[in-house]
């Protein structure tokens, strides 16, 4: 192990006070074999503790090689349930899983996976109130989450904590890597100075994910992880790893810490959490339900209003049982439709690469509600409406999964 | 084409996020002395993308990063490019 240098400032101590048992060296005979790991670098991945946010597409393959690795302390931060839409990717769960809390179904994959893993749940969502207590403590994150709020909390926390953050993410075909906050390199706030507007980049929800891409993503974070706890190889700090699997592409770019950073350069003017909803230009959960728009941007309505270009799914039902129904655009593609849709209110399917070619059949006097899956196809439909003259168009906010959770549990979610 | 000849032909590499906004091409070929006019071209050709590259001051947005040969790109407007230099966009994305 002469080549290892500690990454992880005390890992190197904590290790050395380990044994391996008999079960131990069976298990890890191929690591220890080689002498960059050997019995030193099993015990330092026994020593380690590695926190995982999010226990999806990206975090179903971390978690699995770093349990069947041997890391020693798994942390696992998720507060969904399994779904029948995450099974083509998130092979912590299975068929038989769907409908429990996703971290139940984790634990028990890797607890068979590798019974010597101790593994730490967190059943919460990552708010700017919890996210020091839950990552503090912890040897390396692996920011497995899926939206740009909980991107910029996660890192923000890393750079304040000063834990490594292992970083991947994906669109469709498409993937990034990288490792951010460790010595000289970048932080994530370093590349991605601000997040996009909002809708600007759809969520996997309403763009797709090839199923295998975050197999590789997150294997390739899981990798970035072990090689941190061990002090072996290049990481990818510094570097951004670009990955196209239509092409089967792998490239890297260069990437360097920014002095003006406003989290880890030389001036910090963000010095602790700040409201990530806001900072990314989204209503607060409080405005999302429709209660009030206090503590989000102040420049979006909360969907109160009859002017609005907002509504939320109880106030549609109002107007619905009252007799005040609006045209009730779908703008999701056909196969959606076939899941879920609310034509017994009256919807009909405007594929938003129709909209332009089918303005025609709607009325520009009416009330118009526009839905999609989740809200972001439908903010662009409105928005588009508007310029056109529909200027009673609404986005129903949080979509079909919002009617699906809040008014119609029977429902099919995808 | 001929009024512009002196300057360099460059192709902009256009990933996922961006493409719809460019009818859908991975691609694009433009003739452009600095990578600030590249994406000027570009924009001009495709408003939408435009949109979505620029903010109203018309800066490049700070989701959207520009490399050109593999090296991070920090001031497209003085950024010089060359004969047959490869433009490459990379916005953030949040999938998990």
């Amino acid at each position: 192990m002469a080549d290892a240098a500690e990454r992880i400032p005390g890992l190197f101590r904590r290790a050395e006070a380990l044994e391996l048992g008999t079960d131990e060296l069976r298990r890890y005979g191929r690591h220890i074999s080689m002498p960059e790991v050997g019995e030193e670098g099993q015990k330092r991945l026994k020593a380690a503790r590695v926190l995982l946010v999010g226990a999806g597409g990206l975090g179903s393959p971390a978690a699995m090689y770093l349990a069947a690795a041997g890391v020693g302390t798994l942390g696992l931060v998720d507060f969904d349930e399994v779904d029948f839409s995450n099974l083509h990717r998130q092979l912590l769960h299975g068929t038989a899983d769907v409908g429990r809390p996703k971290l139940d179904s984790a634990r028990d994959r890797l607890l068979d996976l590798n019974p010597e893993v101790s593994i730490e749940a967190f059943g919460t969502r990552l708010t700017s109130q919890n996210a020091l207590g839950v990552l503090g403590g912890w040897d390396v994150v692996v920011d497995g989450s899926d939206n740009f709020p909980t991107r910029y909390l996660v890192n923000d926390a890393c750079v304040l904590l000063g834990i490594p953050n292992v970083w991947g993410a994906i669109f469709r075909f498409e993937g990034q890597a990288s490792v951010f906050g460790v010595s000289d390199g970048p932080c994530y706030r370093c590349i991605f100075r601000e997040p996009p507007p909002p809708g600007a980049v759809p969520s996997c929800a309403e763009a797709g994910v090839l199923g295998i891409l975050p197999g590789l993503v997150g294997t390739i974070q899981a990798a970035e992880a072990v090689k941190l706890v061990l002090g072996l190889g290049r990481t990818l700090a510094g570097r951004l790893l670009l990955v196209d699997a239509l092409g089967m592409d792998f490239r890297e770019v260069e990437i360097a810490r920014d002095p003006e950073c406003p989290v880890c350069g030389n001036a910090p003017t963000v010095t602790g959490l700040i409201d990530y909803e806001a900072f990314c230009g989204m209503p607060g959960e409080q405005a999302a339900a429709g209660a009030d728009g206090g503590g989000s941007d102040g420049a979006s309505a909360d969907g109160a209003g009859d002017t609005s270009d907002r509504i939320t799914v109880w106030q549609l039902r109002h107007k619905l049982d009252e007799g005040e129904a609006p045209v009730l655009v779908d703008v999701r593609e056909p196969f959606e439709w076939r899941i879920c849709n609310l034509e017994e209110e009256g919807a009909r399917l405007v594929p938003l690469s129709e909209l332009p070619g089918r303005l025609d059949e709607l009325d520009e006097d009416r009330e118009i509600v526009v839905y999609c899956h989740t809200g972001s196809r439908s903010a662009l439909a409105v928005r588009y409406l508007r310029q056109e003259g529909f200027v009673r168009a609404r986005n129903l906010m949080g979509g079909i999964a919002a009617w699906a959770e809040e008014i119609d549990p029977d429902m099919p979610t995808y | 084409m001929e009024e512009t000849a002196a300057a360099p032909h460059v192709t902009v590499k256009l990933p996922a996020p961006l493409r719809p906004h460019a009818g859908g091409r991975e691609e694009a070929r433009v003739e452009a002395s600095t990578v600030g006019e590249a994406l000027r071209r570009l924009a001009g050709r495709h408003a939408a993308l435009g949109a979505h590259l620029f903010d109203d001051a018309g800066r490049v947005r700070g989701h959207v990063n520009v490399f050109v040969g593999g090296r991070r790109v920090d001031d497209p407007a003085s950024e010089a490019l060359g004969e047959g230099d490869e433009v490459r966009l990379v916005p953030s994305i949040a999938g998990g």
